[in-house]
């Protein structure tokens, strides 16, 4: 299992989910992707993309003005 | 009809904050998978001429003091031009960028006048027929 810690912090939309599926398509199902980003976007846009991918979001954390987010790679074919 | 679950843009307005939104778009599209189209037309096709994105965009007037916080603010981000953008998406994705085929007979521009990524010069039709289906939006 890879962990893909992606720093998208100081881009803006649609930077974070560029820079997330940038490292998806490198991943592989049981993988983790942690995406750091200031775009308040981010949040809804993963869990958005995480509900129509069917990939799994484990988390999601803010702490002023920073989000993380957490995806299982769980769809990949 | 092809292009059925398509997102597809008819790029008219040749403004700043509409050219980006272009690139938002067709970024955003690419990420997720769906087949965009892109027609452009009206004073947009400035902008599609060979070397027409290095020209710096006009802004919408009336909006002079919002767009100079605007642009301060985006200079700030690490943020693509709507031309990077574009590249990467048509890179990335499936994208197709078409020329409207009435403004170009009436500027008299051809194929080879136009941005290399504008795929063909087509009319409205074929774009209808090309998009059918899916959602349209209109910048």
């Amino acid at each position: 299992m890879t962990t893909y810690n992606i720093d998208s912090k100081g881009t803006a939309c649609p930077g974070p989910i560029t820079d997330l599926i940038r490292a998806y398509r490198k991943a592989s199902n049981g993988d983790i992707i942690i995406l750091q980003a200031t775009d308040p976007g981010v949040i809804p846009d993963s869990k958005a993309w995480c509900g129509m991918t069917k990939n799994e979001l484990v988390g999601t954390k803010e702490n002023k003005g920073e989000y993380e987010v957490t995806i299982k790679v769980t769809a990949k074919k | 009809m092809p292009g059925g679950n398509s997102f597809n843009i008819v790029m008219a307005t040749g403004t700043a904050e509409k050219l980006l939104m272009l690139g938002v778009l067709t970024q955003t599209g690419a990420n997720l998978g769906m087949p965009v189209r892109i027609f452009v037309t009206g004073t947009a096709l400035k902008y599609f001429k060979k070397d027409g994105f290095k020209e710096k965009p006009v802004m919408p007037a009336g909006f002079e003091d919002y767009m100079k916080n605007l642009v301060a603010g985006l200079d700030k981000l690490r943020t693509d031009n709507w031309h990077k953008m574009l590249e990467t998406a048509m890179e990335t994705g499936d994208v197709k960028i078409f020329g409207c085929s009435l403004m170009s007979s009436a500027l008299g521009w051809k194929k080879e006048d136009l941005d290399p990524m504008i795929d063909s010069i087509v009319g409205a039709t074929d774009f209808m027929i090309q998009s059918g289906g899916g959602q349209t939006v209109i910048l």
